[in-house]
C-alpha cells in the first residue's frame, strides 16, 4: 500500500537519527560479528563497555571533525590504549599536562588541563567543561556552542539506542 | 644584453641587499622577491658592504651604458642620480622582477629586491626619477655615483620607493609639493617618514619592530653627506617622504581597525605586497592620495596593513587621536546611554553572544523554558548532560545483553525505527520495508521484490521475526549496492527468505545463513 511512500524526513531530527542509527548499527554489527555474544556476567560488562564506546564513536564520527567534542572523542578513542598505558605508568600524577605522543598535528591537546578562569559561575562552568568532551580549553562562548551541539547529538543517540533496545527486546 | 642585465640585476640586488642589510638588518632575506640571486647576494653583501657598494655602483654604471633605450625614454628627467638609479632599478626589474614578482610595471617599478616597502610606495617619498633621466644625463649621474657610498645607499633606498611618486620626488630636490605636505607639515621631518620608509622596507618581513634602527641610519646618512646634489635630493626626498608619509599615516588612522588584520596580513607573502606596491608605482602623489583612499577602501589588503603598520608606530598617536569613532572589527554600534569604550563594547558583544546561546540551550534542554538566569540554567544543563550520559551507559548495557541474537540488517532496523518513531507501532513491517527501500534509493527495484516477499510472509506475530529477518536481509542486500550482481543476490536471497520464512522451523538456520551475508555485505559497503 505504501509502496510509493517516500521516505522524506519530516524534520531534520529524524534525518539525523537515521544517520546516527545507521552508524551505530554498523559498529554494533562489527562488534557482534567479531565475538559471539555470551551471557557471562563479566563478559556482559565488557561488552557493554564496548557498546558504549561504539555509541560515542559512532556519534562522533557522524559529526566528523567539525566539532571540538567530536574530535576529542575520536582522539580519545583512538588513543585509549596509549592513555591507559600512560595512566598505569604514571599513576595519574596531578601534572597539569598529561603526556601524550600524538600531539604533533593537533592544535589543541584535548588532554591538556588548562586552568580556565570561569566567567561568572565558578565551579559550574568547570563542571560543564568536564562533562563535555574536549571542552576544557574553549572560551566560554564556544563552550556553550559545543554544549548545545553535544546535547543535540547525545539526545538523538540516546533515542536511537532506546529504539534499538525496544526493537531487540520485542523480537 | 640579457645576460648583462641579469648580472646587473644581480649586482643591483646585491647592492640593494647591502643597503638593506645596513639599514634593515635581516630584512633582505625576507624580501618579497623570490629571486635566489637576491638572497644569495644579500648573504654575500652583508659581509663587505663598502666593497660591494663600490663594485655594484661601478657595475651599475657600466650597465647604464647598456641599458635599453626604452627604459631611458620612459624615465622622467628630473634628478640625475635618481634617474640613474632608477634605470638601474628598472634594469633590475627587467631582469628580476619578471622572475620574482611579476610586477613588470614597465619602467617605474622599483627593483624587486626593494619591493618590500609598500608604504614607501604609498608615500610620496618614492622618487625614482626614471622619466627624468635621459641618456645624456646618465654619464653625469654615473660619474657621481661611486663617490658616495652613503649617497648610494640613500639613493637606493629612495629608488626602492620608486613606485609611483617619482614625479613628485623629482621636483624637489627641495621643493616638496605643499599640497601633499599640507596637513602634516608641522610634523618632524626626519623621524616619521623614515619610520615609514623603514617600516615599508620591513613590511615584507612583517615586523615593525625594527623601526628604530633604520631611521637612525637614515638620519645619520643624511646628516653626514651634505655635499652631494643627490643628498640634497635625498633630503628633498625625505621631505617628500614626509608628505607621503603623512598621507599614508592619515590613511593608516582610518585603518587602525584593520591593524589587527594587518598584522596578520603582513605575514603574507612578500610577493603580494611587492606586487601591490608596484602596481601603484607609476602614480603621482595626487594619485597616491587617491590610491591611499582606494587602499583604505580595500580594507584589509596587504599594503593597507603594511601602511598601517609602517605608519602605525609613529602615527599611532595621531591615528588614535583621530580615531574618534569606536572601531571594532565586529562593528558594533554603541547603544544610547551605554559606554562607548572599546572594552565595554567587546564585553557587551560577548555577553550578547552568550545569552543567545543560553537561549538556544534552553530550547534544547527540556523543561528549561521557565528558568531564568545563567546559574540555574547552567545547573540544568549540567544535570541534563549527566543524565544523558547515564542513559547511554544504561542502554549500552541493555544492548549488550539483548544484542547477541541480532544479526539484523541495518536497514530493517532503521526502517523499524522510523516506523516506530513516525508511523507508530501500528504500522506493519511492510511499511517499514517500503520505507527502507525508499531510503535505499532503490525504490523501484526493491519495492516489487519486497512487496512480493512481504505478501508471501504475512505478518503474524510468529512470523514477525522471520519477516523482520527477511526484510532486513533483503533490504540490506538491496541497500548494499544497486549493481547487477547485487540484484541477482537479492533474488537468491529473497527466494531463500521466502522459503525459510514460510518454514517456521527453519528460522534459526535462516538467521544464521542470512546473518552471514549481511555483515559481508555491510563490510563491502564503505
Amino acid at each position: 500500500m505504501s509502496a510509493s511512500q517516500q521516505l522524506t524526513p519530516t524534520n531534520p531530527n529524524s534525518a539525523l537519527k537515521i544517520r546516527l542509527a545507521y552508524r551505530f548499527l554498523l559498529t554494533l554489527n562489527t562488534l557482534n560479528a567479531k565475538k559471539p555474544p555470551n551471557f557471562d556476567h563479566t563478559q556482559i560488562h565488557r561488552r557493554s563497555h564496548r557498546v558504549k564506546i561504539a555509541a560515542y564513536a559512532s556519534m562522533a564520527s557522524v559529526v566528523g571533525p567539525k566539532r571540538a567534542w567530536s574530535r576529542a572523542i575520536l582522539w580519545k578513542i583512538r588513543n585509549r590504549g596509549m592513555l591507559a598505558r600512560n595512566k598505569k605508568r604514571i599513576h595519574r600524577i596531578s601534572t597539569p599536562i598529561r603526556l601524550h605522543r600524538h600531539h604533533a598535528r593537533r592544535r589543541r591537546n584535548p588532554n591538556r588541563v588548562v586552568h580556565v578562569d570561569p566567567f561568572v559561575n565558578s565551579g559550574l562552568e568547570v563542571k560543564l567543561r568536564k562533562l563535555v568532551p574536549g571542552a576544557e580549553t574553549i572560551d566560554p562562548c564556544g563552550l556553550l556552542d559545543e554544549t548545545a551541539d553535544y546535547i543535540k547529538y547525545l539526545a538523538t543517540q540516546v533515542e536511537v539506542m532506546r529504539n534499538l533496545v525496544d526493537l531487540y527486546s520485542t523480537i | 644584453m640579457a645576460g648583462e642585465n641579469e648580472i646587473e640585476g644581480r649586482n643591483r640586488d646585491g647592492e640593494q641587499m647591502h643597503y638593506s642589510s645596513t639599514n634593515l638588518s635581516s630584512d633582505w632575506p625576507f624580501n618579497g622577491s623570490n629571486d635566489l640571486t637576491n638572497t644569495s647576494m644579500a648573504l654575500v653583501t652583508s659581509s663587505n658592504p663598502m666593497n660591494n657598494t663600490s663594485c655594484s655602483s661601478a657595475s651599475m654604471i657600466d650597465s647604464f651604458c647598456h641599458t635599453p633605450p626604452t627604459i631611458w625614454d620612459h624615465n622622467p628627467t628630473n634628478s640625475q642620480h635618481l634617474g640613474a638609479f632608477c634605470d638601474v632599478n628598472l634594469q633590475n626589474n627587467a631582469t628580476t622582477s619578471s622572475s620574482a614578482l611579476g610586477f613588470r610595471k614597465g619602467n617605474h617599478i622599483a627593483p624587486s629586491s626593494w619591493s618590500p616597502p609598500n608604504s614607501a610606495v604609498k608615500r610620496g617619498g618614492v622618487f625614482l626619477p626614471p622619466a627624468a633621466a635621459t641618456s645624456t644625463m646618465l654619464p653625469h649621474t654615473l660619474s657621481q655615483f661611486p663617490a658616495d657610498s652613503g649617497f648610494i645607499e640613500r639613493a637606493a633606498r629612495l629608488s626602492s620607493f620608486s613606485a609611483g611618486n617619482f614625479e613628485d620626488m623629482m621636483n624637489p630636490f627641495g621643493n616638496v609639493p605643499e599640497s601633499s605636505l599640507s596637513p602634516y607639515s608641522n610634523r618632524p621631518v626626519q623621524g616619521q617618514p623614515q619610520d615609514g620608509f623603514v617600516n615599508g622596507f620591513k613590511s615584507t618581513s612583517g615586523e615593525g619592530s625594527k623601526d628604530t634602527p633604520p631611521p637612525v641610519d637614515y638620519e645619520t646618512n643624511d646628516g653626514s653627506q651634505p655635499k652631494h646634489d643627490a643628498r640634497q635630493g635625498g633630503s628633498g626626498f625625505s621631505g617628500n617622504n614626509l608628505p607621503g608619509e603623512a598621507e599614508y599615516s592619515e590613511g593608516g588612522q582610518d585603518e587602525t581597525s584593520n591593524e589587527g588584520f594587518g598584522s596578520k596580513k603582513r605575514r603574507r607573502s612578500d610577493q603580494d605586497t611587492d606586487y601591490n606596491q608596484f602596481k601603484r608605482s607609476p602614480q603621482t602623489p595626487n594619485e597616491a592620495t587617491r590610491n591611499n583612499s582606494e587602499i583604505q577602501q580595500k580594507g584589509d589588503r596587504n599594503p593597507n596593513s603594511i601602511a598601517n603598520k609602517s605608519s602605525g608606530k609613529h602615527g599611532k598617536q595621531v591615528s588614535q587621536s583621530s580615531d574618534g569613532q569606536k572601531e571594532e572589527y565586529i562593528h558594533v554600534r554603541a547603544r544610547r546611554g551605554q559606554a562607548t569604550n572599546s572594552h565595554s563594547l567587546a564585553e557587551r558583544v560577548r555577553r550578547e553572544k552568550i545569552s543567545e546561546r543560553m537561549k538556544f540551550l534552553q530550547e534544547l534542554v527540556p523543561g528549561c523554558s521557565k528558568v531564568t538566569g545563567k546559574a540555574v540554567m547552567l545547573d540544568e544543563i549540567i544535570n541534563y548532560v549527566q543524565s544523558l550520559q547515564r542513559q547511554v551507559e544504561f542502554l549500552s548495557m541493555k544492548l549488550a545483553t539483548v544484542n547477541p541474537r541480532m544479526d539484523f540488517n541495518i536497514e530493517g532496523l532503521i526502517a523499524k525505527d522510523m516506523l516506530e518513531s513516525r508511523v507508530g507501532p501500528s504500522g506493519t513491517l511492510g511499511f517499514g520495508a517500503d520505507m527502507a527501500m525508499a531510503y535505499a534509493h532503490n525504490p523501484s527495484q526493491m519495492a516489487s521484490i519486497m512487496q512480493g516477499g512481504i505478501s508471501g510472509l504475512g505478518s503474524s506475530s510468529d512470523a514477525v521475526r522471520r519477516t523482520i529477518n527477511s526484510h532486513l536481509m533483503a533490504v540490506g542486500g538491496v541497500y548494499k549496492d544497486p549493481s547487477s550482481q547485487a540484484s541477482s543476490a537479492w533474488d537468491d536471497e529473497l527466494h531463500n527468505i521466502v522459503q525459510m520464512g514460510l518454514n517456521p522451523s527453519g528460522t534459526p538456520i535462516n538467521t544464521q545463513n542470512l546473518g552471514s551475508t549481511p555483515p559481508s555485505h555491510l563490510k563491502a559497503e564503505p
